[in-house]
């Protein structure tokens, strides 16, 4: 089921055929008539969106805090903020990368402890240049503990991370030098009495830095950065194709989130005057940080904050009962689970209070879009046979119209430059002492379409991916135009132009089409009106418009498959690689995705590459045709003579061919 | 539906160990007065303890006339304990010689721009300062009592709970000038940013903090020094002698190395020495006190062992002890690694041959069978106060009147534990004597209780406990040489006459150089 | 030599602990690829149970270790079905949740245990002899011998028997399991069970040793399910390996260098030695990736 605050969060509305807001004079009458219906009138004419009501309670939370509460509550509010702010630093490792680092509690106190011993010395400068050592010291430490990640993935890596949290605790944390001993470091802080007093003023520096943290995770998340960062964290040979350099976005990351750690640290420091002792970053505390994000479910910022301030404040509150520290952190965690479990009914209910006594209106119409099981392929291909959707269901909202575009693809993407043909020459596999691939020459040129037919297991595939950089060459060489660039990594030849499809398409699951094919335009090249433009005018040209703001885990196979080659060619490549496009697809689909390829093809000049079990389609595309076999190249020529040839014919062809 | 009654049955277990805890604990707000009758109105029985010694500054009384003759500080006759061969502590002597720090070299009042209220003509008690009214004082303790097992209820209820017994005993004899102490508690759980919250929550509603564990002692300092808050501290951390607005009732592990060290070089003369010390600053620095003073004797340091609080096994440190073989070992470490270190060396039948030597950790009179069978003869451990051992030599009046209090107020068991002389250990000693001098240091002060005062008062007298140690807090450096505990004692774990665990107090006492 | 193996049978020794903690959370992924982080919670209340029985209800060692296990399967197969509830949720998410049940258990472990540093006996009894510079315990023993026989029933189980097959086919595609009738929810619970039944005997042969403490058995979780990762988390046999390579690493550098290397380094040696295993382990066994936060 798809999130109704998602649903708004992602921009969905773009592109859905939604009704305007109609509004019944009477039943509005009806509706201010009680307190609920005047609630939802104001909600309804503030135009409130169900998104922003988390964000709001945050603030207004943390504004009430800052005038009503006592000091000691004021100083959990600080402490609140500051574990939300390690909240969030982790939330980008957790959410997009999947990668659980167990260091946070090591690092921050490492952050403590430096800015501490810098800025115990007085001054504005050194208060400065404290936090900057920490930040630069943690975002450091981070970004080697996310080296890791490069090479472990998963539970490894979560072990990997543990080494810097132990290292950190036990051993630096033993030199007293970095401690500042026994007796800590004095940090300056307000000195202040009276209603502002120094837990007031603290509280508004803290909230400060967490305002500034939020915007910059929130926007993060939002940029191509964020953006590659699912899509490296979910789908890394999906990330590899588009021209993603995975290594250099995981640095990236971790190297925010160590900045952001950093940044707790020094608070830390700040809000108690002195670092607190060593038994507060142990790796306990770094397990019930890597809890909050997760507990808060792991889909807005918002509920972030709500936990962090219940882990904090909540054993403050609840002290005089004397409830032991584990059966408070135990049932803070069990009510954040449950709670957020059951985010989405509290969303509702606010979404229909907003909405009572008023019809539908663009929010409504999306919250319908998730809402109703019909499936997706009766709704994308405009009436033709349904095709049991593999995912959540979603709702007709639009048709798809592939007739829209056409030109302005032309306009708008430039024909392909230069010459450069992708050619691979002796290409060799080998698997284990598996030969998969063995001594296969292949060569398309601009404009050129070939198509690849053979077996299961003839190492169509394994030869795409040695073409692109996904598996090492035992033998052979790949060049594009006159560079060799056989030592390439994957996304560089994804840079250089050779885009790719794969058999099960490897698309960020989280992210809306428009934002997978907004990571697909890869880094750097054209601005950023160019790109959307260039995105907009393929999805139009793909009859994928009405979906630009649906989550791709929503989409049915042959919709992503879709997606998924819109988003090879969201920069126009120099040569294009699909790997069975049209499995899954209705042959009404697959037709039309003919015309709209060639069509595109013939007007950018692009090379085309197509490994394909479909017959018809294979015949339609390809010019040229290579068949093989055992991972050895049977056969190579003109379509039509090779399927001529008796021996392609009777073994890789036999019945299909034979029947039409 | 099951998944909703799951949550039902958590969420109601949840309540249920909630009333239970709170059932279980201490409320926040502990009314330690009683309008009469209880121990203070049967002060005159022959039960009636001795209070400990004060050692008042001539001139200084106590005020509120039939008031003061129930307080402890009335009865300032009882000696100081007399071990054999051993005359008065040091510092017993009258402090009048002690200068009494000019005005303005002491801490400002608390609350900034806050004027004291001038005292009313009639000399009456009045609100003076922060937690006092004309008919209470409140005071403070921050403590870990819902921590684990380990440390929470083991080892912070007894203090709460003998502090709590001692303000009790106070106001029972007639509080302070009039005034009926309460007592604030706030458990921070064992963590430090908790413990601030408390601290927070506390320091408007107090007059001054009174010992307690939490490790919020080394990181305070900062906000006693904005504040202006009296902190009578546990003593754990070396910093809290060096704050001026903390007076620690205990000795520092630090100097307990150093004085164990010394006494052990003097008195056993071992050539080699193995050191085992707890991964933590305050441990560290122990170890590397006690191989400076060794090295000032010439015995080597053949072994060192950092022990983690966490770890689940010891038996390879008895091996790389077996291996190094040094003639004795020093243990400045936490209690639950060196209770595995003992069991496993007791497994293996293996001890260094002049025993093992300790810091406070090891010497508390009833957790013998914490230790287990291998701690007798084994090893021995230096601490703060005298503790009582009534069949080897007179009980001293302060432990006296520990035990005492303990039985009248409050028990012998705590968690499950009973102990054997009194309640607790070496911390609720030093809460128990801090407390129970409350009026003498507060006494004197009359009418006009201020936390200004009150923190002159401290550091320009000194207070016999009673149980061998007399508080002092020098002005300008309050762990000043000669320092409260710069003697303190060193007991030997040997076999009870029932085969029980009990404690033998080793002579010379150690001296602090 | 005689050092170099003294430590190293006391690495071992320390190794069949995290072993032991290590089984019941391999159990649990094998079958729904979730770490299980309530086997500590789980190994604490079968280990108070256990205590419990034999210290102050007087009951035979063998009953109360029999009722120490039994509760930990009551607990197990409770949480395995919290499991197959929360089956379509996030599996980091479960894990989580799996915590918090530790948690709340710890809480009730010491509500429940009137002091500390209790150290149950062992069911193996008392005594032990010596063997070179060290003392080899009866416990000790019979807890690596436990660990074996666990590795010898699991693997057998597992590879020979049609219960093992199904396991290991709902690991594979629970979905798929399913639709060729393999009962999956009484699968996942009685897995579950058998683990937490694991954890509670765990429990029971750890405390003997590490004492009663329930964040201490917090930590030798942590160490167990590093061990278990570094074996791979599906083989109980690799787990039991990865768990003795810790604990031997931390014998041999403890025993034989002990603190001349200085305050933590001891601790940090051990962890290196782990970080390159996982570094290792990890680059060749990449299916074990994603934590599906």
């Amino acid at each position: 089921m798809i999130r109704t605050d998602d649903a708004a969060a992602t921009g969905r509305t773009e592109g859905v055929a939604a009704s305007p807001p109609v509004t019944d004079g009477a039943a509005t009458a009806a509706a201010l008539a009680s307190p609920t219906g005047a609630l939802s009138a104001v909600l309804r004419r503030m135009r409130v969106q169900t998104r922003l009501v988390l964000p709001a309670l945050v603030i207004a939370g943390g504004t009430l805090s800052f005038f009503l509460l006592p000091g000691h509550l004021l100083y959990a509010g600080s402490t609140a903020l500051v574990a939300g702010i390690i909240g969030l630093a982790l939330f980008l490792p957790i959410a997009a990368l999947r990668e659980m680092p167990l260091n946070a509690a090591g690092l921050a106190g490492l952050g403590a402890y430096l800015y501490a011993n810098v800025a115990s010395s007085g001054g504005v400068g050194n208060v400065l240049l404290g936090g900057l050592v920490a930040m630069a010291a943690v975002t450091g430490l981070s970004v080697v503990g996310g080296l890791a990640s490069l090479v472990v993935t998963g539970l490894y890596f979560v072990v990997a991370s543990l080494v810097l949290q132990i290292g950190i605790e036990k051993v630096i944390f033993s030199i007293p030098g970095v401690t500042g001993g026994a007796a800590g470091e004095a940090v300056p802080q307000p000195v202040l009495s009276g209603w502002f007093d120094t837990q007031r003023a603290i509280f508004l520096v803290v909230a400060g830095f967490a305002l500034v943290v939020a915007v910059v995770v929130w926007a993060a998340r939002r940029s191509r950065f964020g953006y590659h960062s699912v899509l490296v964290g979910h789908v890394p040979e999906g990330a590899s194709a588009v021209g993603v350099r995975n290594w250099l976005v995981k640095l990236m990351v971790f190297a925010l989130s160590g900045v952001l750690i950093g940044v707790a640290g020094c608070l830390f420091s700040f809000i108690n005057g002195t670092p607190p002792g060593t038994q507060s970053f142990i790796l306990i505390i770094s397990v019930l940080y890597v809890a909050i994000p997760i507990a808060s479910g792991l889909r807005d910022l918002s509920s972030v904050w709500i936990v962090a301030a219940a882990f904090t404040t909540i054993p403050i509150v609840l002290e005089p009962l004397r409830l032991s520290p584990s059966f408070l952190a135990g049932m803070i965690l069990l009510v954040a689970l449950i709670v957020g479990d059951r985010r989405e009914w509290v969303v509702e209910q606010v979404r229909r209070l907003r909405n009572r006594g008023a019809s539908d209106d663009p929010i409504e119409v999306i919250a319908e879009f998730h809402a109703a099981p019909v499936p997706v392929a009766a709704a994308v291909n405009g009436g033709a046979t349904p095709t049991v959707a593999s995912g959540p269901s979603i709702e007709v909202v639009g048709r798809r119209d592939t007739s829209a575009g056409t030109v302005a693809v032309a306009a708008s993407a430039p024909a392909i430059a230069g010459t450069s043909a992708l050619e691979g020459r002796e290409i060799t596999v080998d698997f284990g002492g598996v030969r998969a691939v063995d001594a296969v020459s292949v060569r398309v040129a601009p404009g050129q379409r070939l198509g690849i037919v053979g077996a299961n297991g003839a190492g169509k595939t394994t030869l795409f991916n040695a073409l692109t950089g996904f598996v090492p060459l035992h033998h052979g060489r790949v060049h594009l135009g006159d560079r060799d660039i056989s030592g390439w990594s994957s996304f560089l030849r994804a840079r250089a132009g050779i885009r790719r499809t794969f058999q099960i398409p490897r698309l960020a699951d989280m992210l809306s089409v428009e934002q997978n094919l907004l990571v697909g335009h890869g880094h750097g090249h054209g601005d950023a009106v160019e790109r959307r433009e260039r995105v907009s005018t393929l999805l139009d040209r793909f009859g994928l418009s009405a979906l630009r703001g649906v989550p791709v885990a929503a989409l049915p196979f042959g919709v992503r498959r879709e997606v998924e080659l819109v988003r090879a060619l969201t920069r126009t490549p120099k040569v294009l690689m699909l790997d069975e496009p049209v499995s899954g697809l209705e042959d009404e689909e697959a037709e039309k995705l003919l015309e709209v390829l060639l069509d595109l093809q013939g007007k950018e000049g692009w090379g085309l590459l197509v490994i394909e079990h479909d017959l018809r389609f294979i015949t339609q595309v390809a010019e040229r045709l290579m068949v093989m076999e055992d991972g050895r190249l049977l056969v190579e020529g003109p379509i039509n003579d090779v399927m001529r040839q008796e021996q392609v014919r009777r073994v890789y062809l036999g019945e299909l061919v034979t029947a039409q | 539906m099951w998944s909703r009654y799951a949550r039902f049955s958590v969420l109601t277990a949840g309540f249920a160990l909630a009333v239970a805890a709170c059932g279980g604990g201490s409320a926040s707000l502990s009314s330690t007065g009683t309008s009469g009758g209880g121990y203070g109105s049967s002060g005159g029985s022959a039960l009636a303890p001795q209070a400990p010694s004060s050692q008042q500054n001539p001139g200084s009384s106590v005020s509120g006339g039939s008031q003061s003759q129930s307080a402890p500080a009335a009865n300032n006759a009882a000696p100081a304990p007399a071990a054999p061969g051993n005359a008065a502590p040091n510092g017993a002597k009258p402090a009048a010689g002690l200068p009494v720090p000019p005005p303005g070299t002491v801490p400002a009042p608390p609350l900034p721009g806050q004027p004291h209220p001038a005292p009313p003509a009639s000399g009456a008690n009045f609100a003076s300062d922060v937690g006092v009214t004309a008919n209470s004082i409140t005071f403070g303790a921050i403590n870990l009592a819902s921590a684990t097992r380990s440390l929470g209820p083991v080892v912070s209820e007894p203090t709460q709970k003998i502090t709590e017994a001692a303000l009790t005993y106070i106001n029972n004899r007639g509080g302070i000038n009039g005034r009926k102490l309460q007592l604030l508690t706030c458990d921070d759980g064992g963590d430090v940013t908790r413990a601030r919250a408390c601290y927070e929550k506390l320091k408007t509603q107090v007059f001054a903090f009174l010992p307690a564990e939490t490790f919020l002692t080394d990181v305070i300092h900062p906000a006693l020094a904005q504040d202006h808050v009296p902190f009578m501290s546990w003593g754990w951390f070396q910093s809290e002698y060096t704050d001026p607005y903390m007076f620690p009732c205990h000795a520092n592990g630090i100097r307990e190395a150093s004085a164990l060290a010394k006494w052990v070089a003097e008195n056993k003369h071992p050539k080699t020495v193995g050191i085992m010390y707890l991964n933590v600053s305050e441990d560290i620095a122990a170890k590397d006190t006690a191989t400076k003073t060794l090295s000032q004797y010439g015995i080597k340091v053949v072994q060192n062992i950092s022990m983690e609080w966490d770890s689940p096994d010891e038996s390879q440190h008895v091996l790389s002890m077996r291996v190094a073989n040094p003639d004795a070992i020093f243990t400045f470490t936490w209690a639950a690694p060196l209770a595995k270190f003992f069991r496993d060396a007791g497994g293996q039948n293996w001890s260094p041959p002049l025993g093992y030597w300790s810091n406070h950790v090891t010497t508390d009179p009833g957790f013998g069978p914490v230790w287990g069978d291998y701690i007798r003869d084994h090893d021995a451990g230096i601490t703060s106060f005298l503790i009582p051992e009534p069949w080897q030599e007179p009980v001293s009046p302060g432990n006296l009147l520990w035990e005492q209090v303990t039985k009248q107020y409050s028990g012998y068991d705590v968690a499950g534990l009973h102990f054997k002389y009194a309640m607790g250990h070496h911390i609720s000693q030093a809460a128990f004597v801090c407390a129970i001098a409350l009026p003498q240091m507060i006494g004197p002060l009359g009418a006009n209780v201020t936390r200004t005062a009150f923190m002159q008062q401290l550091e320009a007298h000194q207070y016999d406990t009673g149980m061998g140690v007399v508080l002092k807090w020098p002005h300008g450096d309050h762990g000043q040489y000669p320092y409260s505990f710069n003697k303190e004692y060193i007991y030997q774990w040997i076999t009870s006459p029932d085969g029980g665990w009990e404690e033998k107090h080793l002579y010379p006492d150690p001296l602090y150089q | 030599m005689a050092l170099f193996v003294s430590a190293l049978i006391i690495g071992v020794s320390l190794g069949t602990i995290y072993g032991l903690m290590a089984f019941g959370m391999v159990a649990s992924y094998r079958i729904s690829k979730v770490v299980n982080l309530g086997q500590a919670g789980i190994a604490a209340f079968g280990a108070s149970v256990y205590w419990w029985m034999s210290s102050q209800w007087g009951a035979p060692l063998v009953v109360s270790l029999f009722g120490g296990v039994l509760v930990g399967g009551v607990l197990g197969a409770i949480l395995g079905y919290a499991n197959l509830k929360l089956a379509n949720r996030a599996k980091g998410l479960v894990m989580i949740f799996t915590l918090t049940v530790t948690l709340l258990l710890f809480a009730w472990v010491d509500l429940i245990i009137p002091a500390y540093n209790i150290t149950p006996p062992s069911p193996f009894g008392q005594g032990g002899f010596n063997f070179q510079l060290t003392f080899i315990t009866y416990a000790q023993i019979g807890t690596f011998a436990t660990c074996i026989a666990v590795v010898l029933v699991t693997t057998w189980v597992m590879r020979m028997t049609r219960f093992g097959m199904f396991v290991r086919a709902i690991y594979d595609d629970p979905d798929g399991a399913s639709t060729v009738g393999i009962p999956l929810g009484v699968y996942v619970v009685g897995v579950w069970a058998v683990a937490g039944g694991m954890a509670g005997l765990a429990g029971i042969l750890a405390t003997s040793r590490v004492q009663l403490d329930s964040i201490l058995l917090l930590f030798v979780m942590v160490w167990g399910l590093a061990g278990a990762i570094l074996g791979g988390l599906e083989s109980f046999a690799l787990a039991f390996v990865g768990g003795v390579s810790l604990g031997v690493a931390e014998g041999i550098l403890g025993g034989m260098l002990g603190g001349d290397l200085g305050p933590g380094l001891e601790n940090l040696s051990a962890i290196l030695i782990m970080a390159v295993g996982v570094l290792y382990a990890g680059t060749k066994r990449r299916h074990l990736a994603h934590l599906q936060t």
